[in-house]
Protein backbone atom coordinates (compact mmCIF):
# COMPACT_ATOMS: atom_id res chain seq x y z
CA UNK A 1 0.00 0.00 0.00
CA UNK A 2 1.48 3.27 -1.03
CA UNK A 3 2.20 5.72 1.35
CA UNK A 4 -0.45 8.42 0.54
CA UNK A 5 -3.08 5.38 0.14
CA UNK A 6 -2.12 4.41 3.83
CA UNK A 7 -2.68 7.76 4.81
CA UNK A 8 -6.12 8.46 3.04
CA UNK A 9 -7.22 5.08 4.48
CA UNK A 10 -6.56 6.64 7.69
CA UNK A 11 -7.72 9.74 7.48
CA UNK A 12 -11.20 7.86 6.78
CA UNK A 13 -10.78 5.67 9.73
CA UNK A 14 -10.14 9.05 11.74
CA UNK A 15 -12.83 10.66 10.25
CA UNK A 16 -15.39 8.02 10.90
CA UNK A 17 -14.20 7.36 14.57
CA UNK A 18 -14.52 11.15 14.61
CA UNK A 19 -18.34 10.87 13.83
CA UNK A 20 -18.80 7.90 15.93
CA UNK A 21 -17.16 9.72 19.00
CA UNK A 22 -19.24 12.86 18.47
CA UNK A 23 -22.80 10.86 18.71
CA UNK A 24 -21.27 9.63 21.75
CA UNK A 25 -20.02 12.83 22.96
CA UNK A 26 -23.33 14.31 24.85
CA UNK A 27 -23.17 11.55 27.12
CA UNK A 28 -19.41 10.71 27.29
CA UNK A 29 -16.82 11.52 29.91
CA UNK A 30 -13.89 12.97 28.36
CA UNK A 31 -10.88 14.15 29.82
CA UNK A 32 -6.47 15.33 29.50
CA UNK A 33 -3.88 13.20 31.06
CA UNK A 34 -0.46 15.37 31.29
CA UNK A 35 2.44 13.60 32.08
CA UNK A 36 5.70 15.04 32.69
CA UNK A 37 9.10 13.15 33.27
CA UNK A 38 13.04 14.60 33.93
CA UNK A 39 15.59 12.27 34.26
CA UNK A 40 19.19 12.14 34.68
CA UNK A 41 21.58 9.39 33.78
CA UNK A 42 25.34 8.95 34.56
CA UNK A 43 27.33 6.45 32.78
CA UNK A 44 31.15 5.55 33.90
CA UNK A 45 31.93 6.20 30.52
CA UNK A 46 30.78 8.84 29.49
CA UNK A 47 32.10 12.26 29.65
CA UNK A 48 29.32 14.13 30.82
CA UNK A 49 25.68 13.17 33.02
CA UNK A 50 22.58 12.38 30.33
CA UNK A 51 19.42 14.81 30.93
CA UNK A 52 16.11 13.77 29.14
CA UNK A 53 12.56 15.68 29.70
CA UNK A 54 10.08 13.54 28.38
CA UNK A 55 6.32 15.23 27.94
CA UNK A 56 3.08 13.28 26.86
CA UNK A 57 -0.59 14.88 26.84
CA UNK A 58 -3.35 12.55 26.36
CA UNK A 59 -7.01 13.34 25.26
CA UNK A 60 -9.42 10.64 26.41
CA UNK A 61 -12.93 9.80 26.33
CA UNK A 62 -14.99 6.68 27.82
CA UNK A 63 -18.71 6.67 27.30
CA UNK A 64 -21.22 3.60 27.31
CA UNK A 65 -23.47 2.52 24.18
CA UNK A 66 -26.40 0.65 25.81
CA UNK A 67 -26.21 -1.24 28.42
CA UNK A 68 -24.02 -3.58 27.19
CA UNK A 69 -20.72 -2.04 25.10
CA UNK A 70 -18.91 0.89 25.55
CA UNK A 71 -16.32 3.10 23.76
CA UNK A 72 -13.09 4.41 24.96
CA UNK A 73 -10.66 6.64 22.60
CA UNK A 74 -7.61 8.02 23.46
CA UNK A 75 -4.82 9.99 21.72
CA UNK A 76 -1.49 11.93 22.83
CA UNK A 77 0.72 14.17 21.79
CA UNK A 78 4.71 13.41 23.01
CA UNK A 79 7.59 15.71 23.21
CA UNK A 80 11.06 14.26 24.00
CA UNK A 81 14.85 16.27 24.51
CA UNK A 82 17.85 14.66 25.70
CA UNK A 83 21.10 15.62 26.66
CA UNK A 84 24.27 13.72 26.22
CA UNK A 85 23.83 12.27 23.92
CA UNK A 86 21.70 15.02 21.89
CA UNK A 87 18.57 14.24 20.79
CA UNK A 88 14.98 16.15 20.24
CA UNK A 89 11.48 14.82 19.01
CA UNK A 90 9.44 17.94 18.77
CA UNK A 91 6.31 16.03 18.59
CA UNK A 92 4.55 12.91 18.07
CA UNK A 93 0.91 11.96 17.52
CA UNK A 94 0.12 8.74 18.31
CA UNK A 95 -3.30 6.37 19.20
CA UNK A 96 -3.22 5.20 22.60
CA UNK A 97 -6.18 2.63 24.14
CA UNK A 98 -8.96 3.23 21.90
CA UNK A 99 -11.59 0.32 22.44
CA UNK A 100 -14.95 -0.65 21.59
CA UNK A 101 -15.85 -3.69 24.16
CA UNK A 102 -18.33 -5.70 25.01
CA UNK A 103 -20.29 -7.52 27.89
CA UNK A 104 -22.84 -9.86 27.30
CA UNK A 105 -23.89 -12.08 30.58
CA UNK A 106 -25.97 -14.87 29.72
CA UNK A 107 -24.72 -15.09 26.21
CA UNK A 108 -24.99 -18.90 25.83
CA UNK A 109 -27.13 -19.99 29.63
CA UNK A 110 -27.66 -18.71 32.81
CA UNK A 111 -23.71 -19.28 33.81
CA UNK A 112 -21.81 -18.07 30.87
CA UNK A 113 -20.69 -14.41 30.61
CA UNK A 114 -19.39 -13.02 26.83
CA UNK A 115 -17.26 -10.32 26.23
CA UNK A 116 -15.11 -8.98 23.52
CA UNK A 117 -12.42 -6.16 22.86
CA UNK A 118 -11.76 -4.57 19.19
CA UNK A 119 -9.29 -1.63 18.94
CA UNK A 120 -5.91 -0.55 19.85
CA UNK A 121 -6.71 -2.56 23.55
CA UNK A 122 -4.19 -4.39 25.64
CA UNK A 123 -3.23 -7.92 24.73
CA UNK A 124 -0.87 -10.45 26.33
CA UNK A 125 0.30 -14.15 27.40
CA UNK A 126 0.32 -15.50 30.75
CA UNK A 127 3.62 -14.29 31.70
CA UNK A 128 3.43 -11.01 29.11
CA UNK A 129 6.70 -12.43 27.90
CA UNK A 130 5.19 -13.30 24.00
CA UNK A 131 3.38 -10.42 23.65
CA UNK A 132 2.43 -7.24 25.88
CA UNK A 133 1.13 -3.59 25.71
CA UNK A 134 -1.50 -2.41 23.08
CA UNK A 135 -1.82 -3.78 19.97
CA UNK A 136 -4.23 -3.41 17.22
CA UNK A 137 -6.89 -5.97 17.04
CA UNK A 138 -9.63 -7.78 18.70
CA UNK A 139 -9.68 -10.26 22.03
CA UNK A 140 -13.07 -12.34 22.95
CA UNK A 141 -13.65 -14.22 25.75
CA UNK A 142 -16.32 -16.44 27.57
CA UNK A 143 -16.14 -17.36 30.44
CA UNK A 144 -19.09 -20.80 31.59
CA UNK A 145 -18.95 -22.36 34.49
CA UNK A 146 -15.74 -22.27 36.56
CA UNK A 147 -13.78 -21.71 32.52
CA UNK A 148 -12.55 -19.58 30.46
CA UNK A 149 -11.78 -19.63 26.64
CA UNK A 150 -10.22 -16.88 24.88
CA UNK A 151 -9.31 -15.91 21.02
CA UNK A 152 -7.74 -12.75 19.60
CA UNK A 153 -5.69 -11.69 16.74
CA UNK A 154 -3.82 -8.15 15.81
CA UNK A 155 -1.49 -6.64 13.66
CA UNK A 156 1.47 -4.98 14.44
CA UNK A 157 2.17 -2.81 10.89
CA UNK A 158 0.16 0.41 12.57
CA UNK A 159 2.47 0.69 15.62
CA UNK A 160 5.59 2.78 15.87
CA UNK A 161 8.53 0.51 15.20
CA UNK A 162 10.25 1.67 18.97
CA UNK A 163 6.98 1.21 20.54
CA UNK A 164 6.13 -2.19 18.82
CA UNK A 165 9.54 -3.48 19.59
CA UNK A 166 9.42 -6.49 17.32
CA UNK A 167 12.84 -8.33 16.76
CA UNK A 168 12.10 -11.64 15.09
CA UNK A 169 14.29 -11.02 12.55
CA UNK A 170 17.01 -9.33 10.58
CA UNK A 171 13.97 -6.97 8.62
CA UNK A 172 12.95 -5.83 11.99
CA UNK A 173 16.59 -4.50 13.25
CA UNK A 174 16.92 -2.91 9.89
CA UNK A 175 13.64 -1.09 10.64
CA UNK A 176 14.65 -0.33 14.36
CA UNK A 177 17.89 1.07 13.43
CA UNK A 178 17.09 3.04 10.52
CA UNK A 179 18.57 1.15 7.79
CA UNK A 180 15.86 -0.39 5.74
CA UNK A 181 15.07 0.12 2.29
CA UNK A 182 12.08 2.37 3.05
CA UNK A 183 14.48 4.75 5.10
CA UNK A 184 17.01 4.99 2.03
CA UNK A 185 13.92 5.18 -0.32
CA UNK A 186 12.13 7.68 1.71
CA UNK A 187 14.39 9.61 3.90
CA UNK A 188 12.10 12.36 4.20
CA UNK A 189 8.80 11.12 5.69
CA UNK A 190 8.94 7.81 8.27
CA UNK A 191 7.50 5.50 6.13
CA UNK A 192 9.82 3.47 8.29
CA UNK A 193 8.41 4.93 11.57
CA UNK A 194 6.00 1.86 11.69
CA UNK A 195 6.81 -1.54 12.38
CA UNK A 196 6.80 -3.99 9.68
CA UNK A 197 3.87 -6.12 8.66
CA UNK A 198 3.36 -8.51 10.93
CA UNK A 199 0.26 -10.00 12.74
CA UNK A 200 -0.53 -12.29 15.12
CA UNK A 201 -3.65 -15.08 16.06
CA UNK A 202 -3.90 -16.33 19.59
CA UNK A 203 -5.88 -18.22 21.70
CA UNK A 204 -6.51 -19.50 25.45
CA UNK A 205 -8.27 -21.47 27.93
CA UNK A 206 -7.92 -21.28 31.76
CA UNK A 207 -9.61 -22.99 34.35
CA UNK A 208 -10.30 -21.87 37.90
CA UNK A 209 -9.92 -23.55 41.07
CA UNK A 210 -8.69 -26.94 39.70
CA UNK A 211 -7.09 -27.67 42.61
CA UNK A 212 -7.76 -25.39 45.68
CA UNK A 213 -6.85 -22.24 45.35
CA UNK A 214 -5.36 -22.95 41.75
CA UNK A 215 -5.57 -22.07 38.32
CA UNK A 216 -4.22 -23.78 35.36
CA UNK A 217 -4.38 -22.99 31.51
CA UNK A 218 -2.44 -22.05 28.42
CA UNK A 219 -2.10 -19.88 25.70
CA UNK A 220 -1.19 -20.51 22.50
CA UNK A 221 0.78 -17.36 20.05
CA UNK A 222 0.94 -17.94 15.69
CA UNK A 223 3.11 -14.57 14.34
CA UNK A 224 3.33 -14.32 10.91
CA UNK A 225 5.78 -12.66 8.55
CA UNK A 226 3.21 -10.46 5.89
CA UNK A 227 6.55 -9.04 4.53
CA UNK A 228 6.95 -9.55 1.16
CA UNK A 229 10.12 -10.40 -0.76
CA UNK A 230 12.30 -11.58 2.00
CA UNK A 231 13.00 -14.85 3.75
CA UNK A 232 9.64 -14.61 6.08
CA UNK A 233 10.33 -15.70 9.74
CA UNK A 234 6.99 -17.51 11.58
CA UNK A 235 7.21 -18.04 15.49
CA UNK A 236 4.78 -20.28 17.12
CA UNK A 237 4.39 -20.28 20.68
CA UNK A 238 2.60 -22.93 23.07
CA UNK A 239 2.44 -21.51 26.84
CA UNK A 240 1.26 -23.58 29.64
CA UNK A 241 0.94 -22.06 33.63
CA UNK A 242 0.03 -22.86 36.45
CA UNK A 243 -1.09 -20.22 39.50
CA UNK A 244 -2.73 -20.31 42.66
CA UNK A 245 -2.20 -19.24 46.34
CA UNK A 246 -1.14 -21.44 49.51
CA UNK A 247 -2.70 -19.90 52.74
CA UNK A 248 -3.81 -16.29 52.66
CA UNK A 249 -0.48 -14.48 52.29
CA UNK A 250 1.45 -16.54 49.77
CA UNK A 251 0.58 -16.53 45.87
CA UNK A 252 2.67 -18.29 43.48
CA UNK A 253 3.00 -18.95 39.46
CA UNK A 254 4.90 -21.40 36.78
CA UNK A 255 5.03 -21.31 33.22
CA UNK A 256 7.15 -22.61 30.46
CA UNK A 257 6.95 -21.70 27.31
CA UNK A 258 8.14 -23.68 24.03
CA UNK A 259 8.64 -22.01 20.79
CA UNK A 260 9.17 -22.86 17.23
CA UNK A 261 10.78 -20.50 14.95
CA UNK A 262 9.49 -21.21 11.04
CA UNK A 263 11.98 -20.16 8.21
CA UNK A 264 14.02 -22.23 5.85
CA UNK A 265 14.80 -24.22 8.92
CA UNK A 266 12.66 -24.95 12.40
CA UNK A 267 14.56 -24.31 15.16
CA UNK A 268 13.26 -24.89 18.62
CA UNK A 269 13.31 -22.32 22.04
CA UNK A 270 12.23 -21.87 25.71
CA UNK A 271 11.85 -19.92 28.18
CA UNK A 272 9.87 -20.43 31.67
CA UNK A 273 9.57 -18.75 35.11
CA UNK A 274 8.20 -18.37 38.37
CA UNK A 275 7.00 -16.59 41.32
CA UNK A 276 6.23 -16.42 45.07
CA UNK A 277 5.07 -13.65 46.37
CA UNK A 278 3.90 -12.59 49.90
CA UNK A 279 2.09 -10.02 51.36
CA UNK A 280 1.17 -8.92 54.36
CA UNK A 281 -2.23 -5.84 53.90
CA UNK A 282 -2.01 -5.71 57.80
CA UNK A 283 1.40 -4.52 57.44
CA UNK A 284 1.67 -1.43 56.12
CA UNK A 285 0.30 -3.26 52.33
CA UNK A 286 3.73 -5.33 52.82
CA UNK A 287 4.85 -7.70 50.34
CA UNK A 288 7.99 -9.28 48.91
CA UNK A 289 8.68 -11.84 45.73
CA UNK A 290 11.13 -13.98 44.68
CA UNK A 291 11.14 -14.45 41.03
CA UNK A 292 12.90 -16.27 37.99
CA UNK A 293 13.16 -16.21 34.68
CA UNK A 294 15.31 -18.12 32.09
CA UNK A 295 15.08 -17.16 28.33
CA UNK A 296 17.15 -19.90 26.18
CA UNK A 297 20.22 -18.75 23.96
CA UNK A 298 22.14 -20.85 21.28
CA UNK A 299 23.34 -23.97 21.79
CA UNK A 300 24.46 -26.08 18.74
CA UNK A 301 21.71 -27.31 16.71
CA UNK A 302 19.37 -28.28 20.01
CA UNK A 303 18.25 -24.83 20.71
CA UNK A 304 17.79 -21.40 19.33
CA UNK A 305 17.65 -17.95 20.66
CA UNK A 306 14.32 -17.39 22.64
CA UNK A 307 12.28 -14.71 20.51
CA UNK A 308 9.13 -12.81 21.40
CA UNK A 309 6.49 -11.07 19.83
CA UNK A 310 7.33 -8.07 21.08
CA UNK A 311 10.55 -7.77 22.62
CA UNK A 312 10.79 -6.92 26.97
CA UNK A 313 13.90 -6.33 29.17
CA UNK A 314 13.71 -8.34 32.51
CA UNK A 315 14.72 -5.10 33.98
CA UNK A 316 14.45 -0.97 34.16
CA UNK A 317 18.19 -0.13 34.29
CA UNK A 318 20.11 -3.18 33.10
CA UNK A 319 20.60 -3.88 28.58
CA UNK A 320 19.86 -6.98 28.75
CA UNK A 321 16.87 -7.98 26.57
CA UNK A 322 14.48 -11.32 27.30
CA UNK A 323 16.91 -13.59 25.55
CA UNK A 324 19.76 -15.83 26.38
CA UNK A 325 19.56 -14.79 30.04
CA UNK A 326 18.34 -16.11 33.48
CA UNK A 327 17.32 -13.48 36.00
CA UNK A 328 16.72 -14.01 39.57
CA UNK A 329 14.89 -11.21 41.12
CA UNK A 330 13.76 -10.00 44.81
CA UNK A 331 11.62 -7.34 45.29
CA UNK A 332 9.79 -5.93 48.18
CA UNK A 333 7.05 -3.27 48.92
CA UNK A 334 5.14 -1.42 51.39
CA UNK A 335 3.07 1.83 51.78
CA UNK A 336 5.07 4.53 54.06
CA UNK A 337 1.77 6.48 54.29
CA UNK A 338 -1.96 6.12 52.79
CA UNK A 339 -0.61 6.90 49.40
CA UNK A 340 2.42 6.53 49.32
CA UNK A 341 4.66 3.25 48.21
CA UNK A 342 8.54 2.29 48.48
CA UNK A 343 9.61 -0.01 46.41
CA UNK A 344 13.33 -1.72 45.98
CA UNK A 345 14.17 -4.72 43.35
CA UNK A 346 17.59 -6.46 42.82
CA UNK A 347 17.96 -8.43 40.16
CA UNK A 348 20.70 -10.34 39.27
CA UNK A 349 21.67 -11.85 36.05
CA UNK A 350 23.13 -14.91 34.49
CA UNK A 351 23.90 -16.63 31.34
CA UNK A 352 20.77 -18.18 29.42
CA UNK A 353 22.71 -21.17 27.69
CA UNK A 354 26.33 -22.03 26.27
CA UNK A 355 25.94 -18.40 24.25
CA UNK A 356 26.14 -15.07 24.86
CA UNK A 357 23.75 -12.51 24.84
CA UNK A 358 24.16 -9.73 21.96
CA UNK A 359 25.78 -6.68 24.19
CA UNK A 360 28.87 -4.85 22.77
CA UNK A 361 30.22 -4.99 26.29
CA UNK A 362 30.63 -8.71 26.56
CA UNK A 363 33.77 -10.14 26.56
CA UNK A 364 33.38 -13.45 24.25
CA UNK A 365 36.00 -14.77 25.92
CA UNK A 366 34.56 -14.98 29.42
CA UNK A 367 33.52 -18.38 30.69
CA UNK A 368 31.84 -16.91 33.89
CA UNK A 369 28.08 -17.32 34.19
CA UNK A 370 26.97 -13.98 36.64
CA UNK A 371 26.98 -10.76 34.35
CA UNK A 372 25.47 -8.37 36.85
CA UNK A 373 23.43 -7.32 39.58
CA UNK A 374 20.96 -4.22 39.04
CA UNK A 375 19.21 -2.92 41.92
CA UNK A 376 16.24 -0.30 41.82
CA UNK A 377 14.17 1.98 44.48
CA UNK A 378 10.66 3.53 43.67
CA UNK A 379 8.82 5.90 45.80
CA UNK A 380 5.06 6.93 44.25
CA UNK A 381 2.93 8.84 46.23
CA UNK A 382 -0.79 9.64 44.88
CA UNK A 383 -0.89 13.41 46.24
CA UNK A 384 -4.26 13.73 45.06
CA UNK A 385 -7.20 11.53 43.13
CA UNK A 386 -5.52 13.36 40.13
CA UNK A 387 -2.39 13.95 40.88
CA UNK A 388 0.69 11.48 41.41
CA UNK A 389 3.84 11.82 41.46
CA UNK A 390 6.86 9.38 41.15
CA UNK A 391 10.79 9.52 41.92
CA UNK A 392 12.52 6.40 40.74
CA UNK A 393 16.23 5.40 40.29
CA UNK A 394 18.68 2.84 39.78
CA UNK A 395 22.24 1.19 39.16
CA UNK A 396 23.30 -1.44 36.76
CA UNK A 397 26.56 -2.91 37.75
CA UNK A 398 28.48 -5.11 35.24
CA UNK A 399 30.42 -7.94 36.45
CA UNK A 400 34.01 -7.20 35.25
CA UNK A 401 34.82 -10.82 34.29
CA UNK A 402 32.13 -11.55 32.36
CA UNK A 403 32.21 -8.01 30.57
CA UNK A 404 35.24 -5.89 28.64
CA UNK A 405 37.37 -3.95 30.46
CA UNK A 406 35.49 -0.90 30.13
CA UNK A 407 32.03 -2.43 30.77
CA UNK A 408 30.20 0.54 32.20
CA UNK A 409 28.68 0.95 35.39
CA UNK A 410 25.22 3.12 34.70
CA UNK A 411 23.09 5.14 36.95
CA UNK A 412 19.32 7.03 36.14
CA UNK A 413 16.97 8.37 38.17
CA UNK A 414 13.35 10.10 37.17
CA UNK A 415 11.11 12.00 38.76
CA UNK A 416 7.70 11.89 37.51
CA UNK A 417 4.22 13.69 37.42
CA UNK A 418 1.46 12.82 36.08
CA UNK A 419 -2.11 15.17 36.34
CA UNK A 420 -5.47 13.56 35.07
CA UNK A 421 -7.94 16.86 34.13
CA UNK B 1 -13.74 10.34 67.89
CA UNK B 2 -14.44 6.38 66.90
CA UNK B 3 -17.57 6.72 69.15
CA UNK B 4 -18.70 10.16 67.13
CA UNK B 5 -18.28 8.01 64.12
CA UNK B 6 -20.52 5.01 65.06
CA UNK B 7 -23.03 7.22 66.50
CA UNK B 8 -23.23 9.35 63.23
CA UNK B 9 -23.15 6.50 61.07
CA UNK B 10 -26.00 4.34 62.98
CA UNK B 11 -27.88 7.59 63.14
CA UNK B 12 -27.89 7.61 59.25
CA UNK B 13 -28.31 4.08 59.02
CA UNK B 14 -31.72 4.16 61.58
CA UNK B 15 -32.40 7.39 59.56
CA UNK B 16 -32.06 4.87 56.09
CA UNK B 17 -34.27 2.43 58.14
CA UNK B 18 -36.78 4.65 59.35
CA UNK B 19 -37.36 6.57 55.95
CA UNK B 20 -38.12 3.19 54.36
CA UNK B 21 -40.24 2.26 57.21
CA UNK B 22 -42.25 4.32 59.72
CA UNK B 23 -40.88 7.80 61.32
CA UNK B 24 -43.56 9.46 59.10
CA UNK B 25 -46.36 8.88 56.31
CA UNK B 26 -44.40 11.25 53.95
CA UNK B 27 -40.61 9.40 54.48
CA UNK B 28 -41.98 6.02 53.57
CA UNK B 29 -44.15 7.23 50.75
CA UNK B 30 -40.99 9.39 49.71
CA UNK B 31 -39.04 5.56 49.76
CA UNK B 32 -41.41 3.57 48.57
CA UNK B 33 -42.03 5.79 45.21
CA UNK B 34 -38.22 6.35 45.09
CA UNK B 35 -37.07 3.05 44.93
CA UNK B 36 -39.40 2.33 41.87
CA UNK B 37 -37.68 5.73 40.22
CA UNK B 38 -35.98 4.76 37.28
CA UNK B 39 -34.72 8.14 37.09
CA UNK B 40 -34.72 10.63 40.12
CA UNK B 41 -36.16 13.95 39.99
CA UNK B 42 -33.47 16.72 41.41
CA UNK B 43 -36.01 17.12 43.73
CA UNK B 44 -35.85 13.72 45.10
CA UNK B 45 -31.82 13.49 45.16
CA UNK B 46 -32.00 17.07 47.21
CA UNK B 47 -34.46 15.44 49.46
CA UNK B 48 -32.60 12.39 50.11
CA UNK B 49 -28.85 13.83 50.72
CA UNK B 50 -30.04 16.87 52.38
CA UNK B 51 -31.91 14.53 54.68
CA UNK B 52 -29.12 12.13 55.28
CA UNK B 53 -26.83 14.35 55.35
CA UNK B 54 -28.89 16.29 58.27
CA UNK B 55 -29.22 19.68 56.18
CA UNK B 56 -32.39 19.00 56.40
CA UNK B 57 -35.42 17.33 58.16
CA UNK B 58 -37.25 14.24 57.07
CA UNK B 59 -40.76 16.36 57.32
CA UNK B 60 -39.55 18.65 54.45
CA UNK B 61 -41.02 18.20 50.77
CA UNK B 62 -38.94 17.58 47.59
CA UNK B 63 -39.39 21.74 46.72
CA UNK B 64 -38.23 22.77 49.79
CA UNK B 65 -35.38 20.44 49.57
CA UNK B 66 -34.72 21.62 45.81
CA UNK B 67 -34.80 25.43 47.49
CA UNK B 68 -32.42 24.39 50.01
CA UNK B 69 -29.91 22.98 47.38
CA UNK B 70 -30.46 26.28 45.37
CA UNK B 71 -29.47 28.41 48.47
CA UNK B 72 -26.56 26.85 49.02
CA UNK B 73 -25.56 26.82 44.97
CA UNK B 74 -25.27 22.76 45.02
CA UNK B 75 -28.60 22.94 42.49
CA UNK B 76 -28.04 21.90 39.04
CA UNK B 77 -28.04 25.02 36.49
CA UNK B 78 -30.81 25.52 34.89
CA UNK B 79 -32.79 22.96 36.49
CA UNK B 80 -36.03 22.61 38.36
CA UNK B 81 -37.15 20.31 41.26
CA UNK B 82 -39.29 17.75 38.88
CA UNK B 83 -35.80 17.77 36.09
CA UNK B 84 -34.20 14.51 36.06
CA UNK B 85 -30.74 14.47 38.02
CA UNK B 86 -27.50 13.26 36.00
CA UNK B 87 -24.91 10.82 37.94
CA UNK B 88 -22.63 13.80 37.67
CA UNK B 89 -25.23 16.40 39.71
CA UNK B 90 -25.80 13.63 42.12
CA UNK B 91 -22.30 13.02 42.77
CA UNK B 92 -21.82 17.15 43.05
CA UNK B 93 -24.63 16.80 45.24
CA UNK B 94 -22.99 13.64 47.80
CA UNK B 95 -19.70 16.09 47.59
CA UNK B 96 -20.86 19.10 48.94
CA UNK B 97 -23.72 17.50 51.89
CA UNK B 98 -20.81 15.08 53.12
CA UNK B 99 -18.13 17.89 52.52
CA UNK B 100 -15.95 15.24 50.94
CA UNK B 101 -12.41 15.98 49.99
CA UNK B 102 -11.77 16.41 46.41
CA UNK B 103 -8.50 16.15 43.66
CA UNK B 104 -6.84 18.95 42.43
CA UNK B 105 -9.27 19.67 39.63
CA UNK B 106 -12.24 19.66 41.74
CA UNK B 107 -10.82 21.55 44.66
CA UNK B 108 -9.71 24.45 41.89
CA UNK B 109 -13.39 24.22 40.25
CA UNK B 110 -15.65 22.56 42.21
CA UNK B 111 -18.30 21.58 39.77
CA UNK B 112 -20.39 18.29 38.84
CA UNK B 113 -17.91 17.19 36.37
CA UNK B 114 -14.84 16.69 39.02
CA UNK B 115 -17.31 15.49 41.56
CA UNK B 116 -18.26 11.99 38.77
CA UNK B 117 -14.82 12.10 38.36
CA UNK B 118 -13.91 12.05 42.01
CA UNK B 119 -16.68 9.35 42.83
CA UNK B 120 -15.54 7.09 40.57
CA UNK B 121 -11.98 7.10 41.47
CA UNK B 122 -13.14 6.33 45.35
CA UNK B 123 -15.02 3.65 44.23
CA UNK B 124 -18.43 4.89 45.49
CA UNK B 125 -19.88 5.20 42.26
CA UNK B 126 -18.92 1.81 39.92
CA UNK B 127 -19.46 0.04 36.54
CA UNK B 128 -19.84 1.18 33.30
CA UNK B 129 -22.11 4.23 33.20
CA UNK B 130 -21.81 8.09 32.34
CA UNK B 131 -22.08 11.59 33.76
CA UNK B 132 -24.88 12.47 31.92
CA UNK B 133 -26.69 9.33 32.81
CA UNK B 134 -30.12 9.36 34.93
CA UNK B 135 -29.76 7.69 38.91
CA UNK B 136 -32.18 5.08 39.52
CA UNK B 137 -33.53 5.41 43.13
CA UNK B 138 -31.34 2.04 44.38
CA UNK B 139 -28.36 3.40 43.04
CA UNK B 140 -29.04 6.19 44.47
CA UNK B 141 -29.19 4.33 47.69
CA UNK B 142 -26.32 2.51 47.02
CA UNK B 143 -24.30 5.51 46.54
CA UNK B 144 -25.16 6.84 50.04
CA UNK B 145 -24.22 3.69 51.56
CA UNK B 146 -21.06 3.79 50.06
CA UNK B 147 -20.43 7.32 51.28
CA UNK B 148 -21.27 6.57 54.86
CA UNK B 149 -19.13 3.49 54.25
CA UNK B 150 -16.31 5.79 53.62
CA UNK B 151 -16.91 8.16 56.04
CA UNK B 152 -16.40 5.91 58.56
CA UNK B 153 -13.49 4.36 57.19
CA UNK B 154 -11.90 7.63 57.13
CA UNK B 155 -12.82 8.51 60.89
CA UNK B 156 -11.73 5.17 62.37
CA UNK B 157 -8.39 5.88 60.43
Amino acid sequence: MSFKRFFSFRAALTALLLMLLSFALPAADYGVTLQNATGISYSSDAAAPGFNQFNRLQLWLDTPIGPSFSLYASGFYEFSLALNPDSLTPYRFDAGRIAFSGLMPGLFGASTVGSFSLGRIPQQDFAGRIVSGLNDGFTANLAFDNSQVKVGAAYLGLQAKNTALVMIDADDLDRLSGQDKAAETDPDFPSSYFALPRMFFNAGYRINEILNGHDMGFDIFGQIDLLAGTERTHTWYFEPFVAGRIGRLLRWNAWYILEMVQKASIDTAMAAGGRLRFTVPEFMSFNAALSVEWASGVAGDQMAEFVPVRQSMPGSYSPFLFANNTTIGLSAGLALLPGMFLDTQGLFFMRGGASLPALSTINTAATEVYMGTEASLSLRYIIASDVQASLSGGVFIPYEAAHEAAAPLSMRAALVFVING
Amino acid sequence: MKSKSLVRKSLMIVLLLAMAATVSAQSSEFMAVLLQQDSLTVGQAAYLVLVASENLGDDADEQRSFDLLESLGWAPRNKQADSMVTMSEYAYMLMKAFNLKGGLFYSLFPSPRYAYRELRYKMIMQGPGDPAMAVDGSMAIRYLGRVFDLQGVSYEL
